[in-house]
């Protein structure tokens, strides 16, 4: 039987806490309205109603018995993260966790050969005291602090295919394109276009689209330059094996405005950001517990690209890549015996604007033992 | 104030992001409703990568907004509001776009707290 950990209480606490605003509103609304209000998300109000007519479907002779069989309708919502990411975003709930400055969104993860685990990806992210020092001519010069935290956690460690957690402080320079550009003629666009009754309008949506690309071709091939150096905590998510870095990056992003060349016709935007950094692992590092718990460089990279696939191949997808790469160097020949000098991860998918058509990807990040692949189709995740 | 159509500034985010993106704004000879755009991910908006770090998805957010401030406040005459400059106001677009989770809908509040746009009535 699957263990009720910390993550269930929480979504069950959730389906609880909505269950009962839900309830609260039955007294003032029309029956069809409580179920189903239009306030609400379809999956939420498909969810509810479901859990009632499972819980109603077991015959329960007392309240007590309801109680029960709606308890065990809501443990099975639990598989289904559609339902719980719509109630995170329900109004009843993000309007409590708007005060929260983490973004979280729950996955299921089916593995190969093991039970289905709930995960919870969240991520904070933060930039303190930008300072812009130079904007003038074609490129404006900033700086600002930086904190990020992300990963991923699941009801138990060893389930989790992407155990690293990561948190970093940075001190990032930038230099970017000033965008010292003009107004379009006047007429070009519209000024009713903007307008609440021509929002939906498809004349305007496309002299709208047509003077954006107007507006920023004048820049022609645009670099985005990042710089900096970092501090950073990377950990699994019992907190047990740890790694603390410092080092330096950068960044740079390339994206042609020029609607007349190939990346700016087709909208292909690559990226790609390397580092080299000290890591001092403690005890309980795999490496570590290889037996070398020595500090070490390591370098790192990721490169991204985006390709709409619209004109390229008349999909209607987006195709992304995305490669990380750590390794060690001048590990030893313990360390490399072990295999624990380089990871790579990479992924590959297809998007849509409202979410992932399917994804692929395939490697291991850091604390990860064994490569491992996964596949994810929409909401469900498998490894 | 939920995502709204009678929001000017709302609107203003949903044209720029729909003409980023307009393969995907206009498909099957159908173009997406102000409604259906309000649940476009920003992860998708900004060009940010299926499996991209944190930093790199920072980066990505930082460059969307540069290129929507640019936009809404020379093209569309936008000002920004008594508590916000040029930093301040890249740095919050950032911060609302970046996260993995956050729809455009999430967005539109923050767009509206930073720019006093033409024409909006306060």
């Amino acid at each position: 039987m699957r263990r009720v950990n910390f993550l269930s209480k929480i979504a069950i606490g959730m389906l609880i806490f909505y269950a009962a605003n839900v309830l609260a509103q039955q007294q003032k609304t029309s029956a069809k309205e409580t179920f189903c209000p239009n306030s609400l998300s379809a999956e939420i109000c498909d969810s509810y109603v479901m859990m009632l007519k499972d819980a109603a479907a077991t015959n329960p002779k007392s309240i007590n018995e309801f109680k029960e069989a709606v308890s065990i309708a809501a443990k099975a919502s639990l598989h289904d993260p559609k339902v719980l990411n719509a109630v995170l975003q329900s109004p009843v709930l993000s309007s409590k966790l708007s005060n929260i400055p983490i973004s979280l969104q729950f996955k299921l993860l089916e593995r190969e050969s093991a039970e289905a685990v709930i995960g919870m990806q969240f991520s904070y992210s933060k930039a303190f005291n930008q300072t812009v020092y130079r904007s003038d001519g074609i490129r404006e010069r900033s700086y600002q602090i930086q904190l990020d935290i992300d990963g991923v956690i699941t009801q138990n460690a060893q389930e989790n295919p992407r155990n690293f957690i990561t948190g970093k402080l940075a001190f990032v320079g930038r230099s970017m394109p000033s965008f010292n550009l003009q107004k379009l003629q006047a007429g070009l666009v519209p000024e009713y276009c903007v307008d609440e009754a021509h929002i939906n309008d498809r004349a305007c949506f496309e002299l709208e689209a047509d003077g954006v690309e107007a507006f920023f071709e004048p820049m022609g091939s645009a670099f985005y330059l990042n710089y900096g150096a970092d501090f950073g905590v990377e950990t699994d998510q019992r907190f047990e094996a740890k790694n603390q870095t410092f080092g330096g990056f950068m960044f740079v992003a390339y994206e042609d405005m020029r609607i007349d060349s190939f990346l700016g016709y087709n909208n292909i935007k690559p990226s790609l950001r390397i580092a080299a950094e000290t890591v001092d692992p403690n005890r309980e590092t795999p490496r570590a517990l290889a037996g070398d718990n020595s500090s070490y460089t390591r370098l790192a990279a990721e490169f991204s690209l985006i390709v709409p696939l619209q004109k390229l191949a008349g999909l209607p997808y987006y195709f992304t890549f995305n490669y990380q790469a750590y390794e060690e160097m001048g590990a030893s020949k313990l360390v490399k015996t072990a295999n624990l000098h380089a990871y790579q991860l990479k992924t590959y998918s297809l998007n849509t604007p409202t979410g992932i058509f399917v994804s692929y990807s395939s490697g291991r990040l850091p604390f990860v033992l064994a490569n491992e692949s996964t596949v994810e189709i929409g909401f469900q995740t498998y490894f | 104030m939920s995502w709204s159509s009678n929001n000017i500034a709302h609107r203003l985010i949903w044209i720029f992001a729909r003409s980023l993106h307009r393969d995907a704004a206009f498909k099957h000879d159908k173009l997406t409703t102000f409604i259906e755009g309000g649940e476009w991910n920003t992860s998708f908006i900004i060009d940010s990568a299926v499996g991209a770090s944190d930093a790199e998805r920072q980066n990505r957010a930082d460059i969307f907004a540069r290129k929507f401030n640019a936009w809404i406040t020379l093209e569309k005459e936008a000002i920004y509001e008594d508590n916000y400059s040029l930093s301040s106001a890249i740095q919050t677009l950032t911060d609302a776009f970046a996260p993995a989770t956050a729809k455009l809908k999430d967005c539109a509040d923050t767009v509206d707290e930073i720019y006093r746009c033409k024409g909006e009535v306060n």
